[in-house]
């Protein structure tokens, strides 16, 4: 992914909230040291809404072609952006997504990299039918339990993933694209992000590539806290989302 | 307790004594009870689960209240776990698999356990307490101030600034030390996200500005008044020296002193040696300045204590204070002239309105000065 937008009813404290998160610099912890998320993501603010809702951001080689397929397999435009490109899209399950021109996305100053996003929806199949076609992805299933986790890779890296949500979010939960934090101590960023005020939704677990955890912040948002673990073993799949997604 | 019951107790002990932490006890539980299992700290955030992937009844835990032993969509039942009479987080089970006594026994060691590592964390405060107390009290300064705070992770410099936060309560300082405050940090074995401190019976934190203050606070006030309705949290402003540390720290305990959440207003002398006035019974000698007006109201039913606190609340103003009182500005001249006459000092001088003012202002929460300290309220 390329870009990461939060649509928040609290702007500026959901920006103190995510920027502390992120790691701005501070001084050794009481304990004597300290917890630097290694992505030091910033975040854009797009429209008010009621509860938090993240927009992420995919970078394909053409746009109107990936739009072509999203449409054709039931993906609606929600709106186009004059100022950067960016198109936002309705998948047919109703998660959000953007779709840029590769490149664009890094250097407009709205846009901001992420380290790795999941989406969260109760139909995986027609899911990974329709991204894997529409962005032009590789789609791996990884055993996991309660179920199987769809990686999308494009050019041998880890871009992103699918999830069935069913067995642990409520039932009102909608379909949707959640970050995912990159803290080598999965615990820390925990202790961290409920220092700030977040609760945890999912407590730190194992997965096919790596612990991670699942929260969500003041304003109803969903985020994922990893570990990152499958970025530093050699000869896997890496996550590449702080190097975007191209084409495969 | 039958046999197969004490080894699962034991189960339960060694997967704690592994290092295996809540998340271990839940496996054991959910071996034996086939149910699923979480820990859920009293904010409603999830602590441990087997399957670490279920559904809990979080939104419905954030408002659980002592006393509520099921709540949910299925029911889920819940069993306490208690830290030195508080109510610190909860076991969540389904209530059809009701074998209590394993679930009681999960709940009691979770109690084991979290006592053992805020045991460890309460000498930690303790440690914080006399250095950030030496600091405040200006019996440590300068290069000695800064080194001593850094031993603790305080480094206040051009690069970073802090607030310092004072939080009130009925609770006693002893309390206040061994009370967890993120079980989620405490449970990762990295004591408080915060210089957490307790200085004069009063829950002090430090926290940095790239964090988000107000809400820190809020969550500390939401922490205090668990055990206490009328709690209060006064926030300093934001400084870079141990000097200004120590300002920031009496900034916010003066405004700690009306229950809610209140940003320090800007520093005022007169109330910092109120405050810091422990050499001198200076509450005891105002009560004796006042008890010939109390004595005199108490007798003839006059309101010539209500008269002066007013008269110093309106800037005396007669006109004003009169307003206020509701009685003819000559009705007022005429108090204010016979508390001249029972005290010795008038109200009308520079010398009477401070002996009147500190008598009157004297402790925690002084009469009158809610108008004054409202103005500084934020939630």
């Amino acid at each position: 992914m390329c870009s990461l937008r939060l649509d928040s009813p609290d702007p500026a404290s959901a920006d103190d909230f995510y920027s502390a998160l992120a790691g701005r610099p501070r001084a050794a912890a009481f304990s004597g040291d300290s917890t630097l998320p290694t992505a030091r993501q910033r975040i854009a603010h797009s429209h008010p809404s009621d509860v938090s809702r993240w927009i992420v951001g995919f970078a394909v080689a053409d746009v109107p072609a990936a739009l072509e397929r999203c449409t054709a397999a039931g993906a609606v435009v929600q709106s186009a952006r004059s100022h950067d490109g960016a198109l936002r899209i309705r998948d047919p399950d109703g998660a959000l997504f953007e779709l840029w021109s590769v490149g664009t996305g890094h250097r407009d100053p709205g846009t901001h990299d992420v380290v790795l996003a999941d989406l969260y929806t109760r139909q995986v199949a027609d899911a990974t039918s329709f991204y894997s076609s529409a962005l032009d992805l590789r789609a791996d299933v990884l055993p996991d339990e309660p179920s199987d986790y769809i990686m999308l890779s494009a050019a041998g890296t880890h871009v992103a993933g699918i999830l069935d949500m069913t067995s642990f979010l409520e039932p009102a939960t909608p379909a949707q694209w959640l970050p995912y934090f990159h803290y080598p101590t999965v615990d820390r960023g925990i202790a961290r992000a409920t220092a700030l005020g977040a609760w945890v939704v999912v407590p730190r677990s194992p997965s096919p590539t790596g612990e991670y955890a699942l929260l969500q912040d003041s304003w109803g948002g969903l985020f994922g806290l990893w570990d990152g673990r499958s970025l530093a073993q050699p000869g896997t799949a890496g996550h590449g989302g702080l190097s975007g997604m191209g084409p495969r | 307790m039958g046999v197969s019951e004490a080894d699962e107790l034991l189960a339960m002990c060694r997967a704690l004594t592994d290092g295996a932490g809540l998340a271990g006890v839940l496996a054991v539980l959910r071996r034996v009870t086939s149910a699923p299992a979480a820990f859920v700290d009293v904010r409603g955030s999830l602590l441990a689960s087997v399957p670490s992937r279920a559904p809990w009844p979080l939104q419905d835990l954030r408002s659980w209240r002592p006393g509520v032993e099921q709540l949910g969509t299925p029911p889920r039942a819940l069993f306490p776990v208690v830290l030195e009479g508080d109510v610190v987080a909860l076991l969540v089970v389904s209530p059809e698999q009701a074998d209590r006594t394993y679930f009681r026994m999960a709940s009691h060691l979770a109690t084991l356990e979290l006592a053992r590592l805020q045991a460890l964390l309460t000498g930690r405060r303790e440690r914080a307490g006399q250095i950030l107390e030496d600091v405040f009290r200006g019996r440590s300064l300068g290069e000695e101030a800064r080194e001593r705070l850094s031993t603790i992770g305080i480094e206040p410099g051009p690069q970073i600034s802090y607030s310092v936060l004072v939080g009130r309560s009925t609770l006693s300082g002893a309390r206040l030390r061994s009370r967890p405050w993120n079980l989620h940090s405490l449970l990762a074995g990295r004591g408080d996200p915060y210089v957490r401190a307790t200085v004069d019976d009063d829950l002090v934190l430090v926290v940095p500005s790239a964090d988000p203050v107000p809400t820190i606070a809020g969550m500390l006030l939401e922490h205090l008044r668990a055990a206490d309705p009328d709690a209060s949290v006064g926030v300093g402003p934001m400084v870079s020296d141990p000097v200004s540390l120590a300002m920031s720290y009496h900034q916010a305990r003066e405004a700690a002193s009306v229950a809610g959440l209140h940003h320090a207003r800007p520093l005022n002398l007169g109330y910092l040696l109120l405050g810091s006035a422990d050499t001198v019974p200076v509450r005891e000698f105002g009560v004796r300045a006042l008890e010939p007006l109390t004595v005199h109201d108490e007798r003839t039913g006059s309101e010539l204590v209500h008269s002066l606190v007013t008269y110093l609340d309106s800037d005396c103003s007669a006109s004003r204070a009169a307003e206020r009182l509701f009685v003819h500005r000559n009705t007022l001249r005429y108090r204010l002239n016979m508390i001249a006459e029972l005290t010795g000092w008038s109200p009308d001088t520079f010398d009477g309105r401070m002996h009147f003012w500190i008598a009157t202002r004297y402790g925690d929460r002084p009469p009158g000065a809610s108008t004054a300290r409202n103005e500084g309220r934020i939630g």
